[in-house]
C-alpha cells in the first residue's frame, strides 16, 4: 500500500515537472544575453539580469497595454455573464421549437473558422463606421463569446431544480427579479469558469483586436505582437516579453482557481 | 467576492467612460481631414491649427522599424503640414492587413506593395509626376508601371548571390580574395577546398528556409536563360521540357556542389536565418547563400571582418551569361491610397516620401539608419559600407540579373521552395525537381 | 383577453432576456457568416465584386489536390490529438481525484498551459524543439535530439500533436473530474460491497456513469483540432515542404499570401460542413452511450 502511494506521489512530480519545464526555461532565458541561451539554454550563467525585463516592459508600452485589456477584458467578461447567463435560463426554461433551434445555432456556430467571418466581419462594421473603437469592441466579444458562454450556463441552469422558480413565482416575484435574486446567486461556480474561460480567450485573444483596435488603445497580445516582431531573434528580450504578457493571467487564474474546480466544470455536464 | 465585484463595477464604468470618451474623439479628427478635403487648396492648410494625419501601415521593414520610426519622428518636426503616423503590422502578413483594412474602409494612405500592387492597382494614385520617380534610376520602376502609370516608388535595391566572409576568404587563398576570380563552377569549387583546408572552417551555410530556395535560389535559373519571358511562358504553357534545358543542369550542379560543402550536410534543413547570420559573421564558413539586408546583423556581430558579395555561377565557361553577375532588384515599392485618402492626405503622402529621397536629413536615416541603397539621383550621402559599395559596382557595369521572382505568381516562390527543400534534404532528385516545377507552372 | 396578455409577457420576457445577446450573437456571427457564404458564389475580392460566378470557387477548391492532402493530414492529426489528449486528460483526473498529496497544487499546475495564447505558445516550443533539444542532444549524443524535430516531416507532426497535448489536456481534466465528482458516492459504495476491485470500478461502473464528459470533451478536442492554426503557425510553420500543412493554415495562405481569396472562403465554408458533420456524428453516438443516472 506505501508502495502504492509512493508510486502515485512519483508520477505527480514528474507528470508536474513536465507541464511547468517549458515555463522555467522561459523565465530562465529570459534574464541571459543571446549568446548565453543559445550556448547554454539549461545552464544558470553567471551573468543574469533583470535588463531584458526593463528593456521589454518600456519597448512594449507595457502599462498602456495592460490598462487596455484590462478594461476590455473586465467589461466584455462582465457584459458576457450577465447576458448569456439570462439567455441560458431562458432557453432552459422555455421548452419551445424555437429556443430549441437558438440553442443548436449557438453550438453549431461554434465550429465555424474566425477566419471565414473575418473579412465579411471587417465589411460591414468597416461601413458602419464602427472600427477602432474599444467600445465596438466589447460589443464584439458579446456577439462572439454567446454561443460557448450560453452552452456551459445552459447545463448547468438544468441541474437546478424548477420547483425552487415555482416557490417564488408563487409569492408574487416576476421572472426577471427571480432570476437575479434567486437563481443568479446559485450560478456562482458556473459564472466563475465562464469568467475564467472568457478572461483567457480574451486577454490573450489576437486577431479580433488587430482588425478592429489598428491604430489606438493597443492591447498587450497587439504589443507584444509588433515587439516580436521586431525582436524575435533577440531570444533574451523576446522571453521577457512573452513572461510580461503572462503575469497577469496567471496572477488572475491564482486568485480564481478555487472557484473554478469547484462548482464549475459540473455545468457543462449536465 | 463583494469588494471584488465593486472593483469590477468601477472599472466596468470607467472603461465604458473612456470608451465613450474615445468615440467623441473619433469624429472630431474626421472633420480634419474632411475640412482639409473640402478646401482643397494646400496653401490655405499652413493656416490651420493641426497638421494632416497621413497614415502608413508598417515600418517598411521590422528590422529597421526603430530607425523608421526616428525618420518619421525627425519628418513630423521638422514641417507642421502633415503628420505621419504608423499603422503597426503586428508580424501579420501584409496582403490580409491590406485587405482587411480596405474592407474596413481605413486603408492606409501609404504602404508598402511587391506582387500585391496588381491586385491593388486601381486603388492607387499615379506617381508619374513626383519629383522622386524623375530621380529614380532608369529601369527601377518597370515593376511598378501598370496601364501606362507609374504606381510605386522604387524603394532601395537589394542583391544577392554568394555573401562571404573576407577575412576567412583572405586566409584561404592566402592573400587577397578577388571575386572577379571566381568565374565558373571549377574555380568555385577550388575556393571551396581552400576554405576547408582551414582549421575549423566549413565552406557553405545554406539556408533551408523556404523564401530563400524558392525566391532567391530559383530567381538564378529564370533569369540566366537565353529568353527569359518566353522561358516563363513556355513553362505555363507546358512546352518546356527542364531536363532538357542546360542551364537548369548547370544551376543545379553549383547547388549540388554547395550542399556537399554546407555545414550542415548531415542534417540540410537545420540551418535558419540566425544560423547563418552568425555562421558568417563568426568565420564559422566562408560562403552564405543570402542577400545584403544581412549585411547589419553581420557587421554588428563582427565588425572587424568585411562582408562583400559574389555571383552564383551556372556553368564552367566563364564567358556564360550569369556567371559574373548578381541578382539586383526592387525588392518593394512605396505606394499612396487614392481611393479612400483625401486629395490632402496624398499629398502628405507624396511629400514625406519626397522628403526621405531628397533632404539631407531623410537621405542620412535612409542610408545610414536604415542600411538602404539609393535608388534615386541626386544623394548626397551614400553607403559606405563594403557590401553595399560591390552592388552598386556591379550596378554601374550592367553585371547584373534581373529579379524574375517579382513576376511570379503569389504562390510561386512557396509552391517551389517547399520543392528545393525536398531537393537539399534529398528526398527527390534533378529530375523529379524539375517534374515538380513543371507541375507547378502548368497549373498556372 | 388573458391569453393576450400572456402572450404579451411571453414575449416581453423574451425580449427581457434574450434579445439583446441574439442580437449581438445575430449581427456580429450569423450574417458575416452568411455574407461570407454569399460571397464564395461571387468573384468578391475581400474588398469588392464585380460579378456572381456560381459554383467555380467550390469546383476551383474541390479539385485542389493540396486542399484534400492537407485535410487528410489534419484528420490523422486530429484523431491523434483526440486520442492521446484525451486519454492523458483522464489519467491526469485519475491522479488528481486519487488520495494524493497536494492535489491541488497538482490541478493548477496542469492547467497552466491553458493561460497562455497559441502563437506564444508555439514559440516557446519551437525554442524548445529547435533550440533547447539540439543542446540536449549534443552535450548526451542521443540520436533523437540530434536534429531539431521541427525539420522533420514525421517528427514536425508529433511535436505539433504533443504541444496540443500538453495545451489541452489540462483543460479536459477538470471536465473529467467534474464527471468523477458527479457519480453517487452510494454507487461507488454499493460496488465495492460486491467486492469490485478499483480497475472493475473503473471500466464497469465509473466511466460508464461518466460518459457525458467524454461527449463534451471530444467534442472539444475534435473542434479544437480541426481549427488549429496558431500553433501550426508558430511551431512548424507547415514545414518541411509544407509536409506539416494543416487545413486552415492552408486555407488562410489560400486566401491571403496566395491572394485567391474566393477558393479560400470556398474551403472554409467546405471544412465547416465537414467539421459540423463529424462533431455532430460524435456528439450523436455518446449521447447514444450515455446512461441515465
Amino acid at each position: 500500500m506505501k508502495s502504492k502511494r509512493l508510486l502515485i506521489s512519483t508520477i505527480g512530480v514528474l507528470s508536474a515537472v513536465s507541464f511547468l519545464f517549458p515555463f522555467f526555461i522561459i523565465l530562465l532565458n529570459a534574464l541571459k544575453n543571446k549568446a548565453d541561451i543559445i550556448q547554454y539554454p539549461l545552464a544558470i550563467t553567471k551573468d543574469l539580469s533583470f535588463s531584458n525585463y526593463i528593456e521589454a516592459f518600456n519597448e512594449m508600452n507595457y502599462l498602456t497595454s495592460i490598462m487596455n485589456s484590462l478594461l476590455i477584458t473586465v467589461s466584455s467578461v462582465i457584459v458576457l455573464i450577465v447576458f448569456t447567463s439570462m439567455l441560458a435560463y431562458y432557453l432552459v426554461r422555455h421548452k419551445t421549437v424555437m429556443t430549441k433551434i437558438i440553442f443548436i445555432v449557438l453550438i453549431a456556430s461554434m465550429i465555424i473558422p474566425f477566419q471565414a467571418l473575418m473579412i465579411p466581419f471587417v465589411t460591414i462594421y468597416g461601413k458602419l463606421g464602427m472600427l477602432n473603437s474599444r467600445l465596438s469592441l466589447i460589443c464584439f466579444y458579446l456577439g462572439f463569446g454567446v454561443s460557448l458562454s450560453t452552452f456551459l450556463f445552459h447545463g448547468f441552469i438544468k441541474t437546478i431544480p424548477t420547483a425552487i422558480d415555482e416557490s417564488a413565482m408563487m409569492d408574487g416575484a416576476s421572472q426577471f427579479r427571480l432570476f437575479w435574486s434567486i437563481i443568479f446567486p446559485m450560478l456562482k461556480p458556473i459564472a466563475s469558469t465562464v469568467a475564467i474561460l472568457n478572461v483567457l480567450w480574451i486577454w490573450n485573444d489576437f486577431l479580433l483586436p488587430s482588425l478592429v483596435l489598428f491604430q489606438e488603445a493597443r492591447t498587450l497580445p497587439l504589443s507584444t505582437f509588433a515587439f516580436f516582431g521586431k525582436y524575435t531573434s533577440q531570444y533574451g528580450l523576446a522571453m521577457a516579453g512573452l513572461v510580461l504578457s503572462i503575469v497577469p493571467v496567471v496572477i488572475f487564474y491564482l486568485i480564481m482557481q478555487k472557484y473554478i474546480i469547484s462548482g464549475v466544470t459540473q455545468g457543462s455536464l449536465k | 467576492m463583494k469588494k471584488l465585484s465593486v472593483v469590477l463595477a468601477v472599472v466596468l464604468v470607467l472603461s465604458l467612460f473612456t470608451g465613450c470618451q474615445e468615440n467623441k474623439d473619433t469624429p472630431d479628427k474626421g472633420n480634419v481631414t474632411n475640412g482639409g478635403d473640402v478646401s482643397g487648396d494646400t496653401s490655405n492648410n499652413e493656416n490651420s491649427k493641426e497638421a494632416v494625419e497621413v497614415t502608413i501601415l508598417g515600418t517598411i521593414k521590422s528590422e529597421i522599424g526603430e530607425a523608421f520610426e526616428e525618420a518619421v519622428a525627425t519628418y513630423n518636426q521638422s514641417q507642421k503640414q502633415f503628420k505621419i503616423t504608423i499603422i503597426p503590422m503586428d508580424g501579420q502578413n501584409p496582403f490580409e492587413k491590406m485587405t482587411a483594412l480596405y474592407a474596413s474602409g481605413h486603408a492606409p494612405t501609404i504602404m508598402v506593395m511587391g506582387q500585391e500592387m496588381a491586385e491593388f492597382k486601381d486603388r492607387l494614385l499615379d506617381l508619374s509626376e513626383t519629383e522622386f520617380t524623375k530621380l529614380a534610376f532608369p529601369g527601377t520602376q518597370a515593376n511598378a508601371t501598370m496601364d501606362g502609370k507609374i504606381l510605386g516608388m522604387p524603394f532601395t535595391v537589394e542583391g544577392f548571390g554568394l555573401l562571404y566572409n573576407k577575412k576567412v576568404l583572405n586566409e584561404a587563398v592566402g592573400g587577397t580574395f578577388d571575386p572577379a576570380e571566381i568565374q565558373t563552377r571549377t574555380d568555385l569549387k577550388e575556393l571551396l577546398d581552400q576554405i576547408e583546408a582551414l582549421d575549423g572552417t566549413k565552406a557553405v551555410h545554406l539556408s533551408p528556409m523556404d523564401w530563400s530556395l524558392g525566391a532567391h535560389v530559383t530567381n538564378i535559373l529564370f533569369s540566366t536563360q537565353a529568353k527569359k519571358a518566353d522561358f516563363m511562358n513556355g513553362l505555363k504553357a507546358g512546352s518546356i521540357n527542364l531536363m532538357d534545358n542546360e542551364i537548369y543542369h548547370g544551376w543545379l550542379d553549383t547547388f549540388d556542389l554547395l550542399m556537399e560543402y554546407n555545414i550542415h550536410e548531415a542534417s540540410p534543413l537545420s540551418g535558419d536565418y540566425d544560423g547563418g547570420t552568425i555562421d558568417l559573421a563568426n568565420g564559422k564558413v566562408g560562403l552564405w547563400f543570402m542577400g545584403n539586408w544581412a549585411y547589419a546583423p553581420l557587421h554588428e556581430l563582427n565588425p572587424e571582418s568585411e562582408f562583400g558579395i559574389m555571383p552564383y555561377p551556372i556553368s564552367d565557361n566563364p564567358e556564360d551569361y550569369g556567371n559574373t553577375h548578381i541578382s539586383v532588384g526592387v525588392p518593394m515599392y512605396m505606394v499612396v491610397d487614392k481611393e479612400r485618402s483625401s486629395q490632402q492626405e496624398q499629398e502628405g503622402a507624396v511629400d514625406f516620401l519626397t522628403w526621405l529621397v531628397t533632404s539631407s536629413e531623410g537621405q542620412d536615416y535612409f542610408v545610414n539608419q536604415m542600411n538602404f541603397i539609393p535608388t534615386f539621383n541626386g544623394f548626397e550621402t551614400m553607403p559606405k559600407d563594403y557590401m553595399s559599395k560591390e552592388i552598386l559596382r556591379y550596378t554601374e557595369e550592367g553585371r547584373t540579373l534581373e529579379w524574375m521572382n517579382m513576376k511570379y505568381p503569389a504562390d510561386g516562390w512557396p509552391a517551389m521552395g517547399a520543392s528545393m527543400q525536398k531537393y537539399l534534404n534529398g528526398v527527390i532528385d534533378q529530375e523529379a525537381l524539375a517534374e515538380e516545377f513543371e507541375a507547378y507552372w502548368e497549373k498556372q | 383577453m388573458l391569453k393576450e396578455k400572456s402572450r404579451w409577457k411571453k414575449l416581453l420576457s423574451f425580449i427581457q432576456f434574450c434579445f439583446i445577446p441574439l442580437f449581438a450573437f445575430l449581427m456580429i456571427v450569423i450574417i458575416p457568416f452568411i455574407s461570407g457564404v454569399f460571397n464564395t458564389f461571387t468573384d468578391f475580392n475581400g474588398i469588392e465584386m464585380t460579378k456572381m460566378v456560381g459554383v467555380e470557387n467550390y469546383r476551383k477548391a474541390l479539385t485542389d489536390k493540396t486542399f484534400w492532402s492537407t485535410l487528410w493530414l489534419t484528420i490523422q492529426y486530429v484523431l491523434c490529438s483526440v486520442i492521446f489528449t484525451n486519454l492523458i486528460a483522464f489519467l491526469l483526473a485519475l491522479l488528481v481525484t486519487s488520495k494524493i498529496k497536494g492535489k491541488h497544487f497538482l490541478r493548477s499546475v496542469f492547467f497552466m498551459p491553458n493561460l497562455i495564447g497559441g502563437v506564444i505558445l508555439g514559440f516557446i516550443w519551437q525554442f524548445i524543439f529547435s533550440k533547447f533539444m539540439v543542446y540536449i542532444g549534443d552535450a548526451t549524443g542521443i540520436a533523437l535530439f540530434q536534429y531539431s524535430w521541427l525539420i522533420d516531416t514525421n517528427k514536425g507532426f508529433w511535436a505539433m500533436v504533443i504541444v496540443s497535448v500538453w495545451q489541452m489536456s489540462g483543460y479536459l481534466m477538470l471536465i473529467y473530474i467534474a464527471g468523477f465528482i458527479g457519480i453517487p458516492k452510494e454507487v461507488l459504495e454499493a460496488s465495492s460491497i460486491d467486492g469490485a476491485t478499483k480497475i472493475k470500478q473503473l471500466v464497469h461502473i465509473r466511466i460508464p456513469l461518466m460518459i457525458q464528459a467524454f461527449t463534451i470533451a471530444v467534442f472539444l478536442t475534435i473542434k479544437n483540432s480541426f481549427m488549429v492554426y496558431d500553433l501550426n503557425l508558430s511551431l512548424t510553420n507547415g514545414g518541411p515542404y509544407r509536409s506539416t500543412e494543416m487545413i486552415t493554415m492552408h486555407i488562410y495562405n489560400e486566401a491571403f499570401l496566395f491572394q485567391a481569396y474566393g477558393t479560400g472562403q470556398a474551403k472554409a465554408v467546405i471544412l465547416f460542413v465537414i467539421v459540423a458533420a463529424v462533431a455532430i456524428t460524435q456528439v450523436l453516438i455518446t449521447k447514444r452511450m450515455e446512461v441515465e443516472s
